[in-house]
């Protein structure tokens, strides 16, 4: 394993925690819930996935600082784990290239830089992502390597995320909804939302059912499908009130024919820190100072 | 001589820092997890009000590693001539390998000190100071300075001398370049011209040339025309290996800028100005010291070289300018990696046989990574040119004119990563030799794991890897980090 760390595989592991956060955090008002919480009656599907964009106020973050823990556990039990430090800032608009009357959405509106601190053969392991390319500092090699992302099917190594999962969408056109039922989840009462795929094309999962708090409009819960088959599950087991922002603390992805799972904890988080544009840098990458 | 002082006083300050950074790693180790964020609900465990994150770093930093390789050669001849007992005595081999890395931050500054064991034998890593300020960083000391793009190996990164043997033990590790190298004192200046541009300036005042083994487990084969005054040449080249130079004129100087562009695209560029890291052999005239060795290096037959031809053996290493590009972009799911070097000598027209010809010399590579699947291809490619009128020292260290190497490496892991299959390839096309290594490595702990590794060297007869053939082996090695 430790060679393959080493060869510059699990630093993608960066991607899903930015990718995550960026994705599931509910960047909601706390103030707010409480008004929310008087309207959860007699919601139809479109108005709750209405109210799930609504609830992710991505654009409320300018940047973020994050600390965490990754566990790798195979269905013996067998835990492996990893430890790293985020940061992402928005990228300024006047610095991206986009055109005029662009605007950057998601990760890619981020730019991240990810440190390793555990285990020893990763320490001081970093990676980059900006402006749509991805770098990686080896301190083994001396060197900063360009790296490709792999497609949305494939997995990080040893993890139960793949990158399409990072890039999932709720509610993506071309789907159907149906809020099912209501279920009491973790202790949250929840809508459960079921998409389904109206013109398969390449989809990585063609039904999901996603367990929505009605009162944060958060996913708590989500059962990924492919041509009948249960292929994953995600949960969202803990959330906090960060900063006014309610975000997801520790997660859960289990690949259901393996019973492998991988846990993020996230042991540490701030909002809008003035973070220097420098940590975003060659020169950071490389040397670790600013 | 200037540099062996100097290099004892690295070391003693070395064993000083060292002394000190354990004390101080012993009295911060309940410390492990200062600035990871242990409590999340209280979120001035972050420090909301705390400006610096990154800045603030442990100042001191502790790391390294340690390997217990217990390697058998497999010979086959050896093993039928010998017991078992007497073979594992002969063929058998253990050393101790590792490296400690003391790092020290205060405010600017930066001392970075790794010294560690390699093959068992002691060495000096690294040991530097580094300053920092805006977008300059400045470097002083014992360096390994790592140029180009590519993955496995590099052909215009020249300052450092090169082991072209080492690659063999340390085949499948990603360190497996790094640890080929030799540290070198130099300064270096890097400028961040900008978010992902940079230029750097090294001068290393010493030269030390790559390591040529002519005696021992990984000796070349002295070229035919070599080969009766091959007992002076193996003298002159065993005495002039280990010592770097001192004289003025075998500094170094190299430039290097590097950047972006079309966010898709790494350029770089490159010039270095030293010296050919492989020596010149010339030879006086036969009629001042005529003992019976030929301009050419040959010996004449009926005569009897002498004493007095062993002064009459020049070594030298030529000027050396190196122009040079290297690229890095990406292309879906794969990523793909160029260098480029033109190798200007001073026999521009090929016709000194006491210089070498000029070169040109690149690599081409691709990776592609599936899940934990990793594929890594790169061929290495070198061309003397004016090949009809190279001369037999060209053939020092080649064969032929024009050489290619290919590597491949694949590895996949299992069990929840706990298991880890390596595999390597390199064909040498024209020499038509081939290596294959093969690992398969179970991780015991977080930070320990166990490997047996195998590497093979053989192919064609008359192919270098041939010749090297009894140093392949088999073996177990025993890593851990912390």
């Amino acid at each position: 394993m430790r060679k393959h760390l080493c060869s510059s595989i699990q630093w993608i592991l960066a991607l899903i925690l930015f990718g995550f956060i960026v994705k599931y955090t509910g960047i909601m008002q706390a103030q707010e819930v409480g008004t929310q919480t008087l309207e959860r009656k007699a919601l139809s599907a479109s108005e709750l996935i209405l109210k799930m964009n609504e609830s992710s106020r991505w654009d409320q973050v300018e940047s973020t600082y994050a600390a965490v823990e990754v566990s790798l556990i195979d269905a013996a039990g067998n835990v492996g784990t990893l430890r790293l430090i985020q940061y992402g800032k928005r990228v300024d608009d006047k610095q991206s290239d986009g055109k005029q009357g662009d605007t950057i959405q998601g990760a890619d509106a981020f730019m991240s830089l990810v440190q390793f601190v555990a285990p020893a053969s990763l320490k001081n392991t970093r990676f980059l992502s900006r402006d749509g390319s991805q770098w990686v500092y080896l301190p083994a090699l001396k060197k900063v390597r360009r790296v490709a992302s792999a497609d949305k099917n494939s997995s990080f190594m040893g993890t139960d995320f793949s990158y399409g999962d990072m890039s999932f969408d709720y509610t993506p056109e071309g789907y159907g909804y149906d809020i099912l039922r209501e279920e009491l989840l973790f202790g949250d009462d929840c809508y459960v939302l079921e998409s389904r795929v109206i013109a398969p094309k390449d989809e990585q999962y063609d039904r999901t059912f996603t367990w929505v708090s009605k009162t944060s409009f958060l996913p708590r819960k989500t059962e990924f499908y492919k041509d009948g088959a249960h292929i994953k599950t995600l949960t969202i087991e803990d959330i906090k009130t960060v900063q006014g922002h309610l975000t997801p603390i520790k997660t859960r992805m289990k690949t259901e024919a393996t019973g492998h799972q991988t846990i993020l904890s996230i042991k540490g988080f701030v909002y809008n820190k003035e973070l220097p544009a420098a940590l975003f840098s060659k020169k950071y990458l490389q040397t670790g100072a600013l | 001589m200037p540099s062996r002082v100097l290099k004892l006083c690295i070391l003693l300050l070395s064993c000083l820092c060292l002394l000190w950074g354990t004390l101080l790693w012993a009295s911060e180790a309940s410390d492990e997890l200062a600035g990871f964020g242990e409590g999340f609900g209280d979120a001035a465990s972050f420090g909301d009000d705390d400006t610096s994150l990154a800045s603030k770093p442990r100042p001191l930093g502790f790391s390294g590693s340690l390997r217990v390789p217990l390697l058998l050669y497999i010979d086959a001849a050896g093993l039928r001539s010998q017991s078992a007992k007497d073979y594992l005595k002969t063929h058998g081999e253990a050393f101790l390998d590792g490296s400690l890395l003391t790092e020290l931050k205060l405010g600017a500054w930066n001392a970075h000190l790794q010294m560690g064991a390699l093959r068992g034998r002691f060495q000096l890593q690294e040991a530097k100071v580094q300053y920092s300020i805006g977008d300059f960083v400045f470097d002083l000391g014992y360096m390994k300075q790592v140029w180009g793009k590519a993955d496995t190996a590099h052909v215009f990164s020249l300052i450092n001398s090169y082991n072209p043997t080492e690659q063999y033990y340390s085949a499948l590790s990603p360190r497996s370049y790094v640890d080929s190298l030799k540290s070198e004192l130099m300064f270096r200046s890097s400028w961040y011209y900008n978010d992902m541009g940079q230029l750097q300036i090294v001068y290393a005042p010493f030269f030390t040339p790559d390591v040529l083994d002519v005696n021992g487990r990984w000796a070349y084969p002295l070229p035919e025309a070599y080969r009766f005054s091959a007992p002076f040449i193996k003298a002159a080249l065993a005495d002039a290996r280990p010592r770097p130079f001192s004289k003025g004129q075998y500094g170094q100087l190299g430039l290097y800028v590097t950047n972006t562009f079309l966010d898709s695209l790494d350029l770089g560029f490159a010039y270095y100005w030293g010296h050919f890291p492989t020596p010149s052999l010339s030879f006086a005239a036969p009629s001042t010291t005529t003992s019976g060795v030929t301009a050419a290096g040959g010996f004449v037959p009926g005569t009897t070289a002498s004493s007095a031809s062993k002064t009459m053996l020049e070594l030298s290493y030529d000027p050396l300018h190196v122009l040079a590009l290297d690229a890095g972009t990406t292309l879906g799911p794969v990523g793909i990696r160029a260098e480029f070097a033109y190798y200007l000598t001073p026999d521009f027209r090929g016709n000194n046989p006491a210089v070498h010809n000029n070169q040109i010399n690149y690599s081409l590579g691709l990776d592609w990574m599936r899940d934990s699947l990793m594929l890594l291809v790169e061929m290495q490619g070198s061309h003397v040119l004016n090949p009809s009128t190279m001369s037999a020292m060209e053939f020092l260290t080649r064969r032929h004119a024009t050489e290619h190497t290919i590597r491949a490496k694949l590895s996949n892991s299992f069990i929840n990563n706990q298991l880890t299959l390596s595999t390597q390839v390199q064909w040498h096309i024209q020499d038509r030799g081939v290596m294959l290594a093969l690992e398969l490595a179970y991780r015991l702990h977080e930070d320990m794991e166990l490997a047996w590794k195998t590497v093979y060297l053989g192919g064609h007869e008359s192919s270098l890897y041939a010749y090297w053939a009894q140093n392949s082996y088999t073996g177990l090695e025993l890593r851990c980090s912390f």
